[in-house]
């Protein structure tokens, strides 16, 4: 934009009440000598400075300016003030002026930065990276000191391009983290965890760290991460941030402890984490909870795969699983011993493998099947996990009863038929304190609960179908589930919370099985051999 | 006068004394400006404010007009920080950039007015645009481009190198 020339003669005030405002009133500054720099200025004066019996007068002076930050532009006016103030420029101490400068907060000396006051430099650093400030540190002296300034990460945010050993130690004696609300450690390297935990204890106020990122997964704090960095044990050739971004890929489901909990809707980001959690990163979960459908269980691979892998799990919380009998029939001697074990909560435990053993109308051979499955399923748990002591399953409802062939190709219920029978001495579990069954039935209530001698808390509850009730067979069951209660009183000694429960539902429905059953489609792409894979198991938990 | 800023001009004048015709609600965009134009609200209509920047040079002050006129019809985009890549055309929208392509004196004096006349975009947008010429360099590189005097002396250099090798290797 052109500007309007310079009205002519200046002395001569223009016509009209024109109101001028001054915006800030500052003195000019002196013109400096021609041919010679500010800094060549200052070099000048500190290098002819030798005595300091005049510094507390140079200082006073110099505060005294200060209070009108304005009228010091640049060092050159701190030059210009031991001028101004007769004191011989020979005479000002060198050291003086240099610490004036350095305490001083509004103006900045380097280079062509000399122009700038501090803030501004400061704002122009808001923009670069930790490597990038390094770079500047290694300058100058003065930009090394200007580091040190707190203001610099005053936005709260520190972000650490890359990781390498002996780092941490030098970020933390170049820089002032005090104002870090939030570290983020993108690209990690080959730093120990040594290095990780002397890094965040370096830090002013550990608990001022809000969040600590490693390869985009947040953790709540840096004592967060400082802890779960204390509970890993690895052998330090291969302790470095990579290992613990795989733990990372783990946090909303490994806290600290090892708590291994569900995620809303957790999906593990592959392609930022590039690798599954390690067996080390596995050691760490004690719990694990998941949601959605796991296809067709083999339970004795699952007893298997965990123990195994995950040691220390001792709950294990699956919601929408599928059985497979007919996997579970073979092998049952082999599955391993889960001694960490405590709870084990299994809900929406169907068989859905029923459907493919019941090609014929045969549904007594399709109820034995399942009858004997569930016998197994038991003796598996029992004999895999001797100090379970929380026991619960249920099933879909719905699907308790079994299904035949329509004539239009469809399935149908058959109401009477109960598919999952347990036999009354058949549950032995020395150690089991709580159990529920939803959706089971009793083929002999006689012996129920004799084989559970720490029985606490039994629930017990099924549902018929309406239009079941009045058949034999399902009068019969419903006699057998009504004396539960008076059996395993007897039975169970420790016996303090006792719910036996029948409920009937409408009508059976005619569906497909699997809309019937609550099948997850979203679930098609991860096959019952996967699900035995821990690893895959658990990507897909998350 | 608050109510009615957008018709009204107002006159600038620079450090020379040039004066510069504003559009009060563009000139409205510098902090400083604004307070003294919302102090004035009981002012006569009919007078034309004038405000001094004794501070600004003419070359300055136009280019900070220009600046904020081009922001009343397209706002600058928020910048990140840390910078993304050390090309401002990838940073701000092109007309910023192209604005910034300066020589590195005017590029300071912007920097000085607009923390003067407290013009955050501009203010923002100038410290960006230094910190893309820092961004990637090396010391040496900086200290070059900046006219920065080493003062370490040879064993500190050297033990500063030493330390940040990590960074000139990555």
């Amino acid at each position: 934009m052109a500007p309007k020339k310079k009205p002519e003669p200046p002395t001569t005030k223009p016509k009209g009440p024109k109101k001028v405002k001054t915006a800030t009133v500052k003195p000019k500054p002196k013109k400096r000598k021609k041919g010679l720099s500010e800094s060549e200025e200052v070099q000048k004066v500190i290098a002819a400075a030798s005595r300091t019996n005049l510094e507390s007068l140079v200082l006073n002076a110099f505060e005294l300016a200060k209070t009108d930050p304005a009228s010091l532009p640049n060092l050159f006016s701190v030059g210009s003030l031991a001028s101004s103030l007769a004191l011989p420029q020979g005479l000002v101490g060198g050291a003086v002026v240099k610490k004036a400068v350095n305490d001083r907060k509004t103006s900045f000396s380097i280079g062509r930065f000399a122009c700038l006051p501090e803030v501004c430099v400061l704002e122009i650093l808001h923009y670069l990276k930790v490597p990038d400030l390094l770079s500047i540190s290694q300058t100058c002296e003065n930009f090394l000191s200007l580091l040190k300034d707190p203001q610099l990460f005053s936005h709260g945010l520190l972000i650490v391009e890359r990781v390498p050993s002996k780092t941490f130690p030098q970020l933390s004696a170049i820089f002032d983290f005090s104002k870090v609300k939030s570290l983020d450690l993108r690209h990690p390297a080959d730093a120990t965890l040594e290095e990780i935990k002397y890094f965040l204890h370096n830090f002013p106020d550990e608990n001022a760290v809000e969040s600590v990122s490693l390869c985009g997964k947040k953790f709540k704090s840096s004592v967060q991460l400082a802890a779960l960095v204390g509970k890993l044990d690895f052998d330090k050739s291969k302790s470095n941030l990579t290992e613990i971004a795989r733990v990372a890929g783990l946090v909303r489901q490994a806290s600290v402890g090892g708590k291994y909990v569900k995620g809303t809707k957790p999906k593990l980001d592959g392609a930022t984490l590039g690798e599954r959690p390690t067996p080390t990163v596995k050691t760490l979960i004690t719990k694990i909870e998941g949601t959605g459908g796991y296809g067709s269980l083999n339970m004795k691979a699952l007893f298997e795969a965990f123990p195994a892998e995950i040691p220390e799990l001792s709950q294990l919380v699956l919601d929408d699983c599928n059985y497979s009998p007919s996997r579970s029939f073979t092998g049952l001697q082999q599955t391993a011993t889960n001694d960490r074990l405590v709870k084990l909560h299994l809900d929406r435990f169907n068989q859905q493998y029923y459907f493919s053993l019941i090609n014929s109308d045969n549904n007594d051979y399709s109820a034995n099947i399942l009858t004997i499955a569930t016998e197994r399923f038991f003796e598996n748990v029992a004999a895999s996990c001797p100090n379970l002591e929380d026991l619960s399953l249920s099933c879909a409802q719905k699907s308790n009863y079994t299904w035949t062939k329509s004539d239009k190709g469809k399935y149908g219920a058959e109401p009477a038929l109960w598919s999952r029978y347990i036999k009354g001495d058949h549950l032995k579990f020395p150690a089991l304190r709580s159990l529920t069954l939803k959706g089971y039935s009793v083929t002999n209530a006689t012996g129920f609960g004799s084989g559970i001698p720490s029985l606490e808390a039994f629930n017990f509850s099924v549902m018929f179908p309406k239009n079941s009730v009045g058949s034999l067979k399902a009068e019969e069951d419903i006699a057998k589930i009504g004396s539960l209660e008076a059996i395993v009183t007897e039975n169970c000694p420790k016996m303090v919370k006792l719910d036996v429960e029948v409920k009937y539902f409408e009508d059976v429905l005619m569906c497909e099985p699997r809309v019937l059953y609550g099948f997850r489609y979203d679930w098609q792409d991860l096959t019952s051999h996967e699900m035995f894979q821990t690893d895959r198991f658990i990507e897909c938990l998350e | 006068m608050a109510g009615m800023t957008d018709e009204r001009n107002l006159t600038l004048l620079s450090q020379e004394g040039d004066s510069f015709q504003v559009p009060v609600s563009i000139a409205r965009m510098s902090e400083l400006v604004k307070t003294m134009v919302d102090d004035d609200d009981d002012a006569d209509d009919d007078e034309q404010q004038e405000v001094p920047l004794p501070n600004v040079k003419s070359s300055v002050l136009s280019k900070v007009i220009d600046f904020a006129k081009h922001h009343a019809t397209e706002p600058m985009s928020e910048i990140d920080k840390p910078l993304k890549s050390a090309n401002m055309s990838e940073v701000v929208q092109s007309w910023y950039s192209e604005f910034v392509d300066v020589d590195q004196e005017l590029l300071f004096e912007l920097i000085l007015a607009a923390n003067y006349m407290d013009i955050k975009p501009l203010l923002d947008l100038t410290c960006a645009t230094v910190a893309s010429m820092i961004k990637g360099k090396t010391p040496e590189e900086i200290r070059k481009t900046f006219n920065i005097v080493n003062d370490f002396t040879p064993e500190e250099e050297a033990q500063v190198r030493e330390e940040n090798k990590w960074c000139e290797e990555a």
